[in-house]
């Protein structure tokens, strides 16, 4: 199967379009018939974009409430791209970076600070994330790990100004994920390291040991 | 609004405001790709984690054989959004494209192997398969 992915893509008008076996239903079933093979189909996007290093925390879990379009019981994943260009708080606002033997944290809260979250995205947001950037209050990034877990938090800290994303045609302010629990995590820098090449180290799929939220609230 | 303060303490008022979900699991991966390699190595990591497919199979053969092609619905292909990739900027990758592009594949699953004969039949069916591509839809 892998081969044939390699062996048959083409590029047509911009769009990729890698076949592998059968373009259509009619041509899927004309093999059935010949070969007593049943096909069923995978279909997968991918858009490419230019860039570096970029490293995305992917959280899923299950609403425990009806809110916001939001059902209860069903599963929804939220995911954050981090900036592998970021360099480092100013300190201003509500702080900046920390490195210390107890924690990690990259702390955007200011518009001279460069973006920490490249990208927001998740099961029932619309629009295209945008750091708050109203004033010099407002924005609010954050990516931490401590003893409590990894933290991934976006939002505006000032009231009623948007970060690009709403719910439910309802404009929000915050998307946070907190007390992710991941084994063998090492907090101890004590000087800036770039986030991505941080969580980089730390790829794969981890299923939670207890404890993790996901809020998403509106303005 | 102190966003500290209500994470510290979500409450029943908080949640008529809020969406809360509680985390399964995590995970952490690169987006950025380099060869074609490491794209099908993204892209197999995905499939690994896609749900079955909810097939109704038990009276397709019997369907099939009576030109009903009913069964053809949504439930029988899976669209797995693979999100948003970067290509790394010296990559040879990044030389064959010319981004951004889009990519969409598509294969087949699953030979059964002792699907019967299901003898003549007129392939002819009025609803044509379509994997249309929707360019609004949610990538990531």
């Amino acid at each position: 199967m892998k081969t044939a992915i390699q062996g048959k893509g083409k590029i047509m008008d911009r769009k990729i379009i890698i076949r592998n076996g059968f373009s259509s239903v009619r041509q899927a079933f004309l093999l059935a018939r010949t070969s007593r093979a049943l096909v069923l189909f995978v279909v997968s996007f991918f858009v490419f974009e230019t860039s570096a290093s970029l490293v995305s925390v992917s959280v899923t879990g299950t609403a425990n409430t009806n809110a916001m379009g939001y059902t209860q019981g069903e599963s929804y994943t939220f995911n954050w791209i981090v900036n592998d260009g970021y360099t480092g708080s100013d300190g201003f606002g509500d702080g900046g970076d920390v490195f210390s033997s107890t924690e990690n944290q990259w702390f955007s809260t200011s518009t001279n600070d460069p973006w920490l979250w490249s990208s927001v995205s998740g099961d029932g947001l619309v629009g295209t994330y945008m750091k708050a950037n109203a004033n010099d209050q407002a924005p609010f990034e954050q990516l931490k790990v401590d003893s409590a877990g990894l933290l991934c938090w976006a939002a505006s800290h000032t009231d009623s100004i948007t970060i690009g994303l709403f719910v439910n045609g309802v404009a929000i302010d915050t998307i946070v994920a907190y007390d992710l629990n991941i084994p063998d995590f090492n907090y101890s820098d004590t000087s800036f390291i770039n986030p991505a090449t941080y969580l980089g180290s730390y790829t794969g799929t981890y299923t939670s040991s207890g404890g993790g939220s996901i809020l998403v609230m509106r303005i | 609004m102190n966003k500290k303060l209500i994470i510290s303490g979500v409450c029943g008022i908080a949640l008529l405001l809020l969406g809360a979900v509680t985390v399964e699991n995590i995970k952490i991966q690169s987006r950025t790709v380099s060869s074609w390699s490491e794209l099908l190595n993204i892209y197999y990591s995905a499939r690994k984690e896609l749900p079955p497919l909810p097939l109704q199979t038990d009276n397709i053969i019997n369907q099939i054989a009576a030109n009903d092609w009913s069964f053809l619905s949504d439930h029988w292909q899976i669209r797995q959004p693979g999100g948003t990739l970067y290509v790394s900027d010296k990559s040879e990758l990044a030389k064959e494209l010319k981004l951004p592009v889009r990519i969409q594949s598509r294969e087949e699953l699953l030979p059964l192997p002792n699907f019967p004969s299901i003898g003549k039949v007129d392939h002819s069916f009025s609803k044509p398969w379509k994997l249309s591509f929707q360019p609004s839809e949610k990538m990531v």
